[in-house]
């Protein structure tokens, strides 16, 4: 075989592994979840601090009017409540990734 | 009952005989008999040549140019419509007057032999081609060419291939189960994103039949890509095959020769008969194998001696070739030969009893080994100071070179190295330093995208690279020892793949020679693991955060619990690692995991640098402590597979002569190691092994160029019939000179001899010959 072609078929079989290696997985971006509070050990009494809270997943019938089924995790994790007011425990709040922490805001 | 004795001594033949007469006729195929042929007196033919391969036979003619045989036929003499062409203007060129007597391009010629009986035989049939005039001022001479029919062939070259409905893979003799397309005639085409050819051939006994007398069957193209389902009970296919057989093969030798034949050789003549009839389709997938020794020698006539293997093509496109030199390059380099070969057919005799044959041409395929399509002939030489008898002596002059600069007797296939799939557990390649996880601009946020255009080349990778110090040049950061490891630190170590690699059995290696060297091993995005589809997973990174395995880097010992990462990172394309990609590594976004997956961070997102900067311990926040990170991807090893035809004693050459043939595209291994996270066998899976199919190859490469050709030519001072192309000359009786070229004959190594690659008539000037060529069609040393 001719050098000149099996060079062009290697830069070529390279060439597929680089384009192959492209990320296809799915783009960072900041993250909502619906969670609810909870409480692991002591439920927190101020406002502003981090609470242990469950994602919830939300399903039902898309209509006006109809309710909605929550159905809740098992396992905790913690956000930070930037707002005035202290959720009761069971509360659902929308939770953001914000620079690396998961903030959500509860006002009352 | 009486019995009684005698003595037989025939006399020597005798030294002189009339010479063949030879005659050139021009052949009209619509009669038949003797009608068919018009003698022209006014042309003689010089010389036919007959070679192998893809090359016509062909003819000299000459026309007598004498101003004295102006007699074409009874009447006046001096009638110039009435007399051959004389003058050269008469004849050469194309506006040239027509006559009966004079031959065209393109006119169909039969040069025949009569007999003293009258009986007239088929020596050579084609087309006048190649007018030639040569003037000086003593002479005038037109010559032309004839080309065998064979030349037919190249009217037209090979177009579209001939293709099989996808959703009906084994239906034969339908409208769909062969349509002429205009995509590419390609064989086995390799796939750079599968590294490997891919299997474009219908499946076995499912092949189209030509409507011909024999009914030939053959094989058509079929979709590489399509599947086959995994539940065949509800396949509406039929019949389906069972999962694990795919309905694509691969093209072998003989399927593919029988494709092209039935599909590119459909030149007719006026009585709609192929110009070169077809061979037995039924013989040629026998006839094209690679014959494996059961020992050190074999002999291709007896199958007890081999074990006999179809010959994979590899990616070959015969698009836009002429079937003739497409069968060659096919062919020829696997120790095959094919002839065109015309004789005569005997038809019904003439009005005066004698008979007149009608012109046939086929194509013959034989091996070009021990095993070739005739029993070796010999030629005659009587020993110096016999009696001068023709009947003992048939050669005038020999010459012979045995070329062992041309042989090669070991051959070695070479093909991508072997992939194996492994699981690694990754090392960052930075140094943490405690405080980069306060949110602030002088720490944390540094290391946001969009701040590294002015980072220097650590902040870059800071938090970021994660990498597995194949080559042992790489700093990373241990984590069982919180510390940096320089490159040139004494405890700087190498990921260790001794479980992976592991050498050839014919590796000649002491028990301290490393399997594998130290180098960079970019990983794949594609595994050797499939998933329920049939498809291969893509790479996968997923972190722990109770693996309690060896410190990173090392390959993945089966410990701990992992969620698999979904999002933000790439494979590094330089050497095995990841790079995390996400805006910034204290949120990244590694995707929620599913109900039925394993949930360790299920807020979606990874503390990355708090984690590895500031730690907390087992009883902290479980956000903030220490993860692993292992990535299943595949790497390269650094052997090809085992696949070494190695020279045989049958080979008379006493030393090694090795080549290696580039088949990266076709042949391949593949093994999922045993710390795959994908393996759950407990021990490494060869996913794909094509060992033997490459030795396979290797072998017939070995048998094409073990044993040194002997080029050269043998004179014989007479016209005779007796040898034609691809037969063997075994010796020269007499002298008694055995012209075998292996060894091994006594251990039953089948006696490989030369051929002939061309026989030449000349029947120019007062004595007629016979030329022979033999195995090569030069004389001189060629050097590999």
């Amino acid at each position: 075989m001719h050098d000149d072609i099996r060079i062009l078929r290697d830069r070529d079989q390279a060439a597929q592994r680089d384009i192959d290696r492209l990320s296809d997985s799915a783009p960072g971006g900041s993250r909502s979840l619906l969670c609810k509070t909870t409480t692991v050990s002591s439920y927190p009494t101020a406002a502003q601090a981090f609470y242990a809270v469950f994602n919830v997943e939300a399903d039902g019938d898309e209509s006006e009017g109809s309710s909605a089924t929550l159905t809740a995790g098992t396992d905790a994790f913690y956000a930070w409540n930037c707002g005035s007011a202290i959720p009761p425990s069971g509360t659902c709040v929308i939770v953001h990734s914000v620079a690396g922490k998961m903030v959500f805001e509860f006002n009352g | 009952m009486p019995t009684g004795s005698f003595d037989y001594a025939p006399e020597g033949s005798i030294l002189a005989d009339l010479p063949a007469q030879i005659g050139a006729y021009r052949y009209d195929a619509s009669e038949e008999g003797q009608a068919a042929y018009t003698f022209l007196p006014n042309i003689y033919c010089l010389q036919v040549q007959s070679k192998e391969g893809p090359e016509p036979s062909t003819a000299q003619f000459q026309y007598i140019l004498d101003d004295s045989s102006l007699n074409a036929s009874e009447g006046d003499p001096e009638d110039q419509d009435e007399t051959f062409p004389s003058q050269f203007e008469e004849l050469w060129p194309l506006e040239s007057p027509a006559s009966e007597y004079k031959v065209v391009a393109g006119d169909r010629m039969v040069v025949l032999e009569t007999d003293p009986e009258g009986n007239q035989r088929v020596l050579w049939d084609g087309f006048a081609q190649i007018p030639q005039v040569d003037l000086s001022p003593r002479s005038q001479s037109v010559h032309f060419v004839g080309v065998g029919v064979a030349i037919r062939l190249w009217d037209s070259v090979i177009g579209g291939r001939v293709q099989r409905d996808g959703s009906k893979p084994t239906a034969v003799g339908t409208a769909t189960s062969a349509v002429p397309t205009d995509l590419p005639t390609r064989f086995n085409p390799a796939d750079p994103r599968n590294e490997a050819g891919l299997a474009n051939c219908t499946p076995d006994d499912c092949d189209e039949t030509l409507e011909d007398e024999d009914e030939n069957e053959y094989p058509v193209f079929l979709d590489p890509h399509i599947d086959t389902p995994a539940d065949s009970t509800t396949d509406y296919r039929s019949p389906a095959p069972s999962p694990e057989v795919p309905y694509q093969t691969y093209w072998t030798l003989g399927k593919a020769v029988r494709y092209l034949l039935a599909t590119a050789n459909i030149g007719r003549d006026d009585n709609d008969d192929l110009w070169v009839d077809n061979p037995d389709f039924s013989v040629l997938d026998d006839l094209f194998k690679n014959f494996k020794p059961s020992g050190s020698f074999y002999d291709p006539g007896d199958s007890s001696t081999y074990e006999a293997k179809d010959i994979l093509i590899r990616d070959y496109d015969a698009t836009n070739k002429p079937l003739p030199e497409v069968l060659w390059d096919l062919l020829a380099q696997n120790g095959f030969r094919y002839r065109f070969v015309t004789e005569g057919q005997a038809g019904e005799p003439n009005e005066d009893g004698t008979t007149t044959e009608t012109p046939y041409t086929y194509i013959d395929f034989y091996r070009f080994d021990a095993d070739g399509p005739t029993e070796p002939k010999q030629l005659r030489l009587p020993v110096s100071r016999s009696d001068l008898d023709p009947s003992g002596c048939n050669v005038s002059s020999f010459s012979a070179v045995q070329d062992l600069n041309g042989l090669v007797n070991q051959w070695e296939i070479e093909t991508e190295p072997i992939r194996y799939e492994v699981s690694v557990l990754l090392a960052p390649g930075f140094e943490p330093t405690n405080g980069d996880e306060v949110a602030s601009t002088s720490t944390r946020q540094k290391f946001l995208l969009s701040n590294l255009d002015n980072a220097t080349g650590a902040e870059r990778e800071k938090y970021r690279l994660w990498i597995a110090n194949e080559a042992g040049q790489d700093g990373y950061w241990s984590i069982e020892n919180q510390a940096f490891r320089k490159p040139k630190d004494a405890l700087n170590d190498p990921i260790d793949f001794t479980d992976v690699f592991k050498p050839h059995d014919s590796q000649e290696k002491d028990a301290d020679d490393p399997n594998y060297v130290e180098r960079y091993r970019p990983g794949a995005n594609r595994l050797l693991s499939l998933d329920p589809s049939g498809k291969p997973y893509r790479a996968q990174l997923a972190f722990s955060r109770d693996y309690a395995g060896a410190d990173p880097p090392c390959l993945w010992d089966g410990t701990g619990t992992w969620q698999v990462i979904n999002g933000s990172y790439r494979i590094l394309r330089e050497k095995l690692g990841i790079y995390i990609t996400a805006e910034s590594p204290e949120a990244w976004e590694i995707g929620v995991p599913g109900p039925d997956e394993t949930k360790i961070e299920i807020s979606g997102s990874l503390h990355a640098i708090t984690c590895l900067s500031n730690p907390s311990g087992s009883g902290g926040s479980k956000q903030q402590q220490q993860f692993w990170l292992r990535l299943t991807t595949v790497i390269e090893g650094d052997h090809c597979l085992d696949a070494v035809a190695e020279d045989r004693p049958a080979s008379p050459y006493p030393f090694t002569v090795s080549r290696r043939i580039d088949a990266k595209d076709h042949f391949k291994k593949e093994v999922i190691a045993k710390c795959s996270a994908f393996n759950t066998s407990g021990d490494e899976i060869v996913s794909r092994d094509d060992s033997d199919e490459a030795l396979a190859y290797a072998r017939q490469y070995r048998s094409a160029h073990e044993f040194p050709p002997l080029a050269g030519n043998a004179h014989i001072p007479w016209f005779t019939r007796s040898y034609s192309v691809g037969d063997r000359i075994d010796e020269i009786t007499g002298r008694d000179v055995d012209l075998q070229t292996n060894a091994g004959a006594e251990q039953g190594e089948g006696a490989y001899y030369p051929f002939v690659v061309a026989v030449t008539w000349d029947f120019r000037g007062n004595q007629q010959s016979t030329t022979l060529q033999l195995s090569d069609r030069r004389t001189e040393p060629r050097h590999i």
